[in-house]
């Protein structure tokens, strides 16, 4: 059947009317966020562009009354975040978006400003472990930039007290969020930086408790990355959670992952220190009993050595020693001067046996030698004979006649004098002198005669 | 007439201008000093009077390490980030954070 029921065919609408249908499905969308590309701008009282990406475009406008308020003005080929209401105006047939905020790409977005400033900053050699200065071991003061009011330093102060009490911790209050608060961080790391030597500051703990992306921004920021980098005193960063990776701590010295953890890098453990100053002290008084045990053994065994155990010994090794050389000095001497005698006598007796006089000159040495010869051979007989004449006087003492003249005998003389030996020599009245040990006698011969064999002590004829 | 009284030689005598040089020193140019001293006590090259002297001074470098390490009142001073970039002084911390 081809028949149609008019009656269920609606009447035609005109344009007008169209629009409107088309209009209010296009509102009924409501408000956008839409990404996309910037082309077309004209900039006039109202901005008319268009949004596109790779496959469709939009038509946009931002009214004037919107575009006066809006931080950033698009231009051709910007990527922008848009929000706004579509709607359809029929005068021109056009479906477009009404604009109401423009935000940019990148900097709209925190997590985009943060991969653009790391990646900008690691170009620029800020995050180079080659610039980062080593924490002290032994900070004798440091500081902390953080809030006053702040969690984060409730943990801090908290870990130091237990760990190094004798750590002297200036606190430098600043806001930790907002739009204060980096140039106030900022300000803070170069005030600590100029006057750390001032203060006594050995480094300093930059510091925040956990938070949002937003929260944490301020540490995310160029200015406080910069203060960091220029910081001549070593900055510990601890921001936010474990998760949260900040800028100033890609920056900083050393990046922990809480408060407590800064303070646990920075400060030295007083148990440590403590048993490192025990060892040392007990070192110390090791060495220096080793040094005087090790004297006293030198000592001892120098004393043991024989010279100080006999007073003596020394002088006699000495003495032993001064004879030797003596005795060796002697020997040396008289050789020498025999060899010079003995070259010297040879060199004269070749030298006289050339001269002229010599021969005379080796007689008159013999003579000189045989005077010398003869007077001590006479002087020898001398004494010799003075010799024997003592005992010849002695022998003659004993076989004298005082002896036997006292024994009881006689010498008879005749008046001449000669010795009356015999018998036969006495004639009668011939005056004779005995001759006794204590005087003579004078007397006559009566007769003389001879006995044929006269005893000597036979008493005599008379 | 009196007798000389008898020295002990197992402590050095404290010397006050040796102890008063020493406590300006921190714990660090304290500990370094004394690891010095071990060093060349170590190598045992000085002569009996240096040592004597060395071991005085590191006993005394000894006693001022321990003397920081018992310094136990942590001291806490204060200063907003604006003071103390106007140069200003820390105050002492009367009241805890």
């Amino acid at each position: 059947m081809a028949g149609t029921s008019s009656a269920a065919v609606p009447p035609p609408i005109t344009v007008t009317e169209a629009s409107s249908v088309i209009r209010r499905a296009v509102e009924s969308a409501g408000r956008q966020r839409i990404v996309g590309e910037v082309s077309n701008f004209t900039h006039r009282e109202h901005w008319y562009f268009t949004l596109k990406d790779d496959k469709s475009q939009l038509e946009c406008v931002m009214w004037a009354s919107a575009n006066a308020r809006s931080t950033i003005t698009p231009a051709n080929g910007m990527q922008v975040i848009l929000t706004g209401d579509p709607t359809h105006w029929g005068p021109r047939g056009r479906t477009q978006l009404v604009v109401t905020r423009v935000e940019r790409v990148g900097e709209g977005s925190l997590q985009q400003r943060y991969e653009e400033l790391c990646r900008t900053l690691r170009e620029q050699g800020y995050f180079d472990e080659a610039r980062k200065c080593p924490l002290p071991d032994y900070p004798r003061a440091i500081a902390v930039i953080t809030s006053a009011t702040g969690a984060a330093l409730q943990d801090v102060l908290r870990t130091a007290r237990l760990r190094a009490p004798f750590v002297r911790i200036l606190v430098v209050d600043v806001p930790v969020q907002g739009d204060a608060a980096a140039p106030a961080i900022a300000r803070a790391i170069d005030a600590v930086d100029r006057r750390a030597d001032e203060l006594g500051i050995d480094a300093m703990i930059v510091t925040r408790g956990g938070g949002s992306l937003e929260d944490l921004w301020a540490f995310n920021e160029r200015i406080v990355a910069d203060a960091v980098f220029r910081a001549t005193t070593p900055v510990v960063a601890a921001i936010g959670h474990e998760s949260d990776t900040t800028i100033i701590e890609l920056v900083a010295d050393q990046r922990a992952s809480t408060p407590t953890a800064a303070v646990m890098a920075l400060l030295p453990d007083s148990e440590g220190m403590t048993q490192q100053t025990d060892h040392l002290h007990d070192r110390l008084q090791f060495l220096m009993r080793r040094r005087i045990h090790e004297l006293r053994r030198t000592v001892e065994s120098h004393a043991r050595h024989t010279m100080f155990r006999s007073p003596t010994a020394v002088i006699d090794l000495h003495r032993a020693a001064l004879l030797r050389s003596v005795a060796r000095l002697a020997l040396a001497a008289r050789a020498r001067i025999n060899s010079t005698r003995h070259r010297l006598s040879d060199a004269r007796t070749r030298f006289e046996r050339h001269r002229p006089a010599a021969r005379h000159a080796a007689a008159r040495e013999r003579l000189f030698g045989l005077d010398a010869r003869l007077h001590s051979a006479a002087r020898r007989t001398i004494g010799d004979l003075r010799s024997q004449l003592t005992g010849a006087d002695r022998q003659l003492r004993l076989l004298g006649p005082g002896e036997t003249l006292a024994r009881g005998w006689s010498l008879t003389f005749a008046a001449d004098g000669t010795l009356i030996r015999s018998a036969a020599d006495a004639r009668p009245g011939q005056e004779i002198e005995s001759r006794l040990a204590d005087g003579t006698v004078r007397s006559r011969v009566i007769s003389p005669g001879v006995s044929a064999a006269p005893s000597l002590f036979d008493p005599p004829a008379g | 007439m009196s007798k000389q009284p008898r020295k002990s030689v197992s402590k050095p005598p404290v010397d006050p201008a040796l102890d008063a040089e020493v406590a300006a020193m921190s714990y660090e140019e304290a500990i370094e000093e004394l690891e010095a001293i071990i060093d060349r006590m170590e190598k045992g090259e000085t002569v009996l009077e240096d040592s004597l002297r060395e071991y005085a001074r590191g006993d005394a470098l000894v006693r001022r390490c321990r003397q920081v390490l018992d310094s136990a009142e942590q001291r806490i001073e204060a200063i907003s980030g604006q003071q103390l970039d106007a140069d200003a002084k820390p105050a002492q911390a009367d009241a805890p954070f």
